[in-house]
């Protein structure tokens, strides 16, 4: 009597083991579960980055519209990764001036620069601790040895950040630079910055590299500070951006794309699984309970369908968001409220009203099986396949109809979701300045997370569907 | 032995489009306990639809439904539908349905499937139900193996095997039959019949056994009633059936049964059944016999003994 037990089938175990041993199923559920795991750390992360996310302040250190990293590979180029040197790395030296009561402190900073483009932006962030002003120079000394004033001013206590590409008093220093070398005054802060003073003399600007002198020297930037305070302190932190950033680059707000996408992943798939789940099973459910009980039910049903057809869908989406501004959350909910009934309903009731008269349902109806035993133990076992095809049909669709919804301006305002991603690009021109990473990484997304549930249905439904089981 | 199942004057008809179908039309019998009684008949003459009428399993386009149906001394017309279900069906009287092939679930595996009736009758967990199963299928002689098999995994016969395995899983003990044996091989019917007179004298079964081969009947049967357009018109024990049909319907379907000793040459029943929904008047049988009287053709026979278990429905036989 024992050994039967175990050989009856042991249900969701069984099927994982054979959709897992199948091609396609591997495929799907590989892809499925690196987004899965994608989502889950941004589910349990400790950052809250959703409010970072929109948080301009927050992504100083990231440089604007920076291609992933990865393309240096395709175009060969050494191209600048961002370079941070933080206030630790930078060599600090205090002088007390005898007699004078004044406190000196320098602060010098050394980059070996052996990349092919220059920097797209160079920051120094300044943090000044003193009860009086100060006076601070700053400058940048080449591996030639030759050197620009940057920055010569006396200034509060505080914090202080020189956008050094756009800071006035840098591009004043730097334009008497020229002047001085009577190079043209056309040059941009950044090409002044890291060609050699040769090629500036001579009227172009050469970039000029750490191993091009020898020995290899690295450029340097050298703070000054000088003040009669007695707790005089000076930090600093420099931020070389470069033009690729990390494993998707980062979009106009120079926020890193990656962060949206890991962010974006826990909740498109949330809301296509969810709403492509309920609203297709509400939808089966109540197909199969009209074909199933007809005369009045089936009436009601299908009237209350006819109506649900006609409903603007889309329109009514776009006005609820339009006025109540909801969170994404909310719009689920309205999704699934104005798709309660629909196509599916009406194809599972024609499927449903062929299966209730076949012979084993009156069979079971004669061995006292309920009605609802029989529609749900009889009909809607033998619709599953047909549904499970919707639902893997419809959480691509769902994940899309959140997009659209993005790009018409009306997602969730705060989220970070892959649609809104790719509505911030359209609305950035990034296919007309050519951004593709900021369209092309959230769409491959989008299409990652179809593709998956269509391998993964593929195999689902060699498993699920009795007919085509093959022993 | 004791009466189990009496009929007097069971009536089922159809709604169609075309009109009302006089289906069953005023039958009247009774069935002993222990004994097998064959329906036999053309098709599309109410054979099934007698089955239907008897386990009170009506399709929803039932027209008219009344008459005497007592069974093991109640009157099942009285019965609510819950009461049917909890009380008589699969518990006192079950049914095979014709085509056994479509009367298994396509997506429950022949394990849950057997065990559906002890889960919904008896509320036994999973693992004890499919125990009963495992007996069940032990009854029918079919290995433990098939479990956790499919239905479209199996043989004809042995899905019929299952199915009266079901049929037969709380016990009953009046099953009604229903073409059990159509579509399978000669084989496999014969293993089916010997089966189903194994388990007759098993568990004291009480059958009605509805097909259209004789032969098969003879094999099976104690009493055989032949229906013809919703009415039985001739009912009796198996031998004077057989050796002394009495109606002229019976003869010629039995004219027509090959045999195999005989090289005579196959009869055959001019015309076809009448439609159900417009019946000829008089004997409904009239337009094909060919011993048809003037008085056939406006007056309804009524049954006539013509020895101690032995009806038939004919004018010829009343006049005599």
């Amino acid at each position: 009597m024992g050994d039967f037990v175990s050989s009856a089938p042991v249900g969701l175990k069984s099927v994982a083991y054979e959709v897992s041993h199948s091609k396609s199923g591997l495929a799907g559920i590989i892809i499925l579960a690196s987004i899965l795991l994608i989502s889950m750390v941004a589910v349990f992360s400790p950052e809250n980055i959703i409010e970072k996310w929109n948080d301009p302040q927050a992504w100083l250190d990231k440089p604007r519209l920076a291609a992933p990293e990865w393309v240096t590979i395709f175009t060969g180029q050494n191209s600048l990764k961002t370079v941070i040197i933080k206030q630790e790395d930078f060599r600090k030296d205090v002088q007390k001036v005898a007699g004078l009561n004044t406190t000196k402190i320098e602060l010098r900073a050394r980059i070996t620069y052996n990349y092919d483009t220059i920097p797209t932006e160079v920051n120094l962030n300044l943090e000044i601790i003193s009860e009086t002003r100060s006076l601070l120079t700053v400058r940048w000394v080449r591996p030639d040895g030759s050197s620009v004033l940057l920055l010569r001013e006396a200034v509060e206590a505080g914090q202080k950040s020189v956008f050094t590409y756009r800071d006035r008093t840098v591009f004043e220093n730097v334009q008497a630079y020229l002047q001085k070398l009577a190079a043209p005054s056309t040059l941009s802060v950044g090409e002044v910055l890291f060609s050699s003073e040769d090629s500036l003399l001579k009227g172009t600007a050469k970039l000029l590299k750490s191993s091009d002198v020898k020995p290899s020297r690295p450029y340097e930037l050298v703070v000054e500070g000088v003040s009669e305070s007695k707790f005089f302190d000076v930090n600093a932190q420099l931020n070389l951006l470069g033009s690729v950033y990390g494993l998707c680059g980062t979009d106009n707000m120079r926020r890193d794309i990656f962060v949206g996408i890991v962010w974006g992943a826990p909740i498109a798939l949330a809301f296509g699984l969810v709403a492509a789940l309920v609203v297709t099973l509400v939808q089966a459910v109540f197909g199969a309970i009209s074909g199933f009980y007809g005369s009045r039910v089936d009436e009601i049903i299908q009237r209350v369908t006819d109506i649900y057809l006609v409903l603007p869908f889309l329109s009514l989406l776009i006005t609820i968001q339009f006025i109540y501004k909801t969170t994404i959350w909310t719009l689920l909910i309205a999704v699934i409220a104005l798709s309660l009934f629909g196509g599916v309903t009406k194809s599972v009731r024609s499927m449903a009203l062929q299966i209730r008269e076949e012979p084993y349902i009156e069979a079971a109806k004669s061995y006292g099986a309920s009605r609802p035993r029989i529609l749900f133990l009889y009909i809607l076992p033998r619709l599953l396949p047909y549904t499970f095809a919707n639902i893997t049909v419809s959480v691509p669709a769902y994940v899309f109809l959140e997009a659209s919804l993005s790009i018409l301006g009306l997602g969730d305002p705060a989220l970070p979701t892959w649609g809104k991603i790719i509505s911030e690009a359209f609305s950035g021109g990034a296919a007309y300045y050519g951004y593709w990473w900021w369209i092309l990484i959230p769409s491959i997304f989008i299409v990652l997370v179809s593709t998956a549930f269509a391998l993964l249905w593929y195999s689902l439904d060699k498993v699920l569907n009795p007919r085509l089981r093959e022993e | 032995m004791s009466v189990l199942l009496s009929l007097k004057g069971l009536t089922l008809y159809y709604r169609t489009r075309r009109g009302v179908v006089k289906a069953v039309d005023g039958v009247s019998f009774d069935l002993k306990e222990g004994s097998c009684l064959s329906l036999v008949g053309e098709s599309g003459c109410g054979k099934s639809s007698m089955a239907y009428a008897i386990m009170r399993l009506l399709p929803r386009n039932t027209h008219t439904y009344c008459g005497e149906l007592i069974f093991d001394g109640k009157n099942l017309m009285d019965l609510t539908e819950n009461d049917l279900r909890r009380d008589f069906w699969l518990k006192k009287m079950a049914m095979v349905f014709q085509g056994a092939m479509n009367s298994l679930n396509p997506v429950l595996n022949i394990g849950e499937q057997l065990a559906e009736p002890f889960t919904i009758h008896l509320g036994l967990d999973k693992l004890e139900a499919l125990k009963r199963a495992a007996e069940l299928l032990e009854l029918v002689r079919l290995p433990n193996s098939l479990l956790d098999k499919y239905p479209h995994e199996l043989s004809g016969g042995m899905k019929q095997r299952v199915v009266i395995a079901t049929a037969l899983s709380l016990r009953p003990k009046f099953l009604i039959l229903d073409e059990p044996t159509s579509a399978l091989d000669v084989i496999t019917q014969a293993n089916i019949i010997n089966l189903l007179k194994r388990l007759q004298e098993e568990l004291n079964l009480t059958y009605i056994f509805i097909t259209h081969d004789l032969g098969l009947s003879s094999e099976l049967s104690d009493y055989i009633a032949v229906m013809y357009a919703g009415k039985v018109v001739e009912l009796g024990d198996i031998v004077s059936i057989l050796t002394a049909p009495k109606h002229p319907y019976t003869q010629k379907l039995l004219a027509a049964t090959p045999k195999l000793l005989e090289d005579a040459k196959l009869e055959f029943i001019p015309g076809s059944p009448p439609d159900l929904a417009y019946p000829p008047p008089g004997c409904r049988f009239h337009p094909r016999c060919p011993y048809v009287m003037d008085v056939c053709k406006v007056r309804e026979p009524e049954p006539v003994k013509v020895s101690s278990e032995h009806y038939v429905s004919c004018l010829l036989w009343e006049r005599v």
